[in-house]
């Protein structure tokens, strides 16, 4: 077929065009939280959730978290739409991290020596970025599937937006389970889970984000 | 932005918006008008594999027509244009790298490959013809049958009069020594 006959065929289908049915978006990112909800309850929540909640580490952290969702997602929606700039959300996440990393190790510096190595390693540092980067499975891949519909033209950095949007989401729903409350730990450890999660993104971006 | 970017622009977005309308006309005519645009985008870019313009061309145009869904009416068209064209025209490099890198082309070796394949043959058989009088007569017998002639052991058995485990063991026997001579002849 000639470029001619392509055009005019194309032609014949003006008017705009649907992207992805937000029903159908939902629907998937609700199976995908759901079964990330699966998981926390399966590792078992924290028995003094209602008082810990109250707790400043907790929201601070739930903000933190919230910020970093809002900025990553920010992210992903100018990736998948060409020919938009990046704007402030780069900043936003970097900020962020480095609020959380300047509030641990203002903490660690303030602590006795004796005590810093349990304020960075809790009780938990061996599974918790492993735990929230697995709960971020699912929603990553409900979050892939969904770009691919979309036109991410730098596939791997799509991927690696998506994998931090999905490793937040994620740990907002691990911290129903961790007792983890210093700010050096989420420092860390949280983040560590969410990077591991953009660069399962940025692998599998890479790969499958191609149209 | 240049002026002819910005004549560029503002026909296309204009055109544009038209056919998000459903207007055909107009749609046909943009995608002309784009078409002219990615052709001289890839013209530039791959000078060395010109007959993939066309087809990448014509790839591209499905992609923005699939695609315009991500299209926002405040944002300019013609970097949302410019951002798929140069997207296809990667991921075109990076598949079309891929196959390269697999692909040794037999005409680059056209040189080192070129013997003149009769006087090769005829070289060959020469020295097998004479390698093969070296040997004794039930090992050359067996080879020249089964290996040159192509017969069966069975069918060796019967011509030469060897027994077939005799057939089998010969050609063994004269293929090592076959393989011991060629290594001791330059």
């Amino acid at each position: 077929m000639n470029t001619d006959e392509l055009i005019s065929l194309l032609a014949q289908n003006a008017g705009p065009a649907q992207g992805p049915a937000p029903q159908q978006v939902g629907g998937r990112l609700a199976i995908a939280l759901a079964l990330g909800g699966v998981m926390v309850l399966y590792l078992g929540l924290n028995p003094a959730l209602r008082d810990f909640a109250a707790t400043s580490p907790f929201t601070l952290k739930m903000v933190w978290l919230f910020a970093m969702l809002v900025f990553s997602a920010v992210l992903v929606y100018r990736l998948v739409h060409p020919g938009q700039h990046l704007g402030s959300a780069p900043w936003g996440i970097g900020l962020a991290l480095l609020a959380m990393s300047g509030q641990g190790l203002n903490q660690l510096l303030e602590a006795p020596a004796t005590q810093r190595n349990a304020l960075m390693m809790g009780a938990s540092w061996q599974v918790c970025a492993f735990n929230i980067a697995f709960i971020a499975l699912p929603v990553l891949a409900a979050l892939l599937w969904t770009l691919r519909d979309m036109a991410p033209t730098r596939p791997a950095l799509t991927g690696a937006a998506s994998g931090l949007l999905a490793g937040a989401l994620a740990a907002m729903l691990y911290s129903l389970h961790c007792t983890e409350n210093s700010f050096a730990f989420y420092a860390v450890w949280y983040s560590g889970g969410m990077g591991l999660s953009a660069l399962v993104g940025a692998a599998l971006g890479a790969r499958y984000l191609r149209w | 932005m240049s002026e002819s970017l910005q004549t560029l622009e503002d026909e296309l977005h204009a055109l544009w918006l038209q056919a998000q309308e459903g207007d055909a006309a107009c749609y046909a005519r943009a995608l002309t008008v784009i078409s002219g645009y990615l052709r001289r985008f890839l013209n530039r870019r791959m000078q060395s594999h010109p007959s993939d313009v066309e087809d990448l061309v014509q790839e591209t145009l499905l992609a923005i027509h699939q695609k315009r869904h991500t299209y926002q009416s405040e944002q300019p068209f013609t970097a949302w244009m410019y951002a798929i064209a140069r997207y296809k025209w990667i991921d075109h490099l990076r598949a079309h790298g891929r196959r390269e890198a697999l692909h040794d082309d037999i005409d680059d070796w056209s040189e080192v490959l070129s013997v003149s394949g009769d006087t090769e043959a005829a070289d060959s058989q020469r020295d097998l013809g004479h390698m093969l009088t070296l040997l004794p007569d039930k090992q050359r017998l067996a080879i020249e049958h089964t290996k040159l002639q192509g017969l069966s052991i069975t069918e060796t058995a019967t011509l030469t009069g060897q027994s077939e485990a005799a057939v089998k063991v010969n050609v063994h026997r004269g293929l090592k020594a076959l393989a011991t001579q060629w290594r001791v002849k330059p």
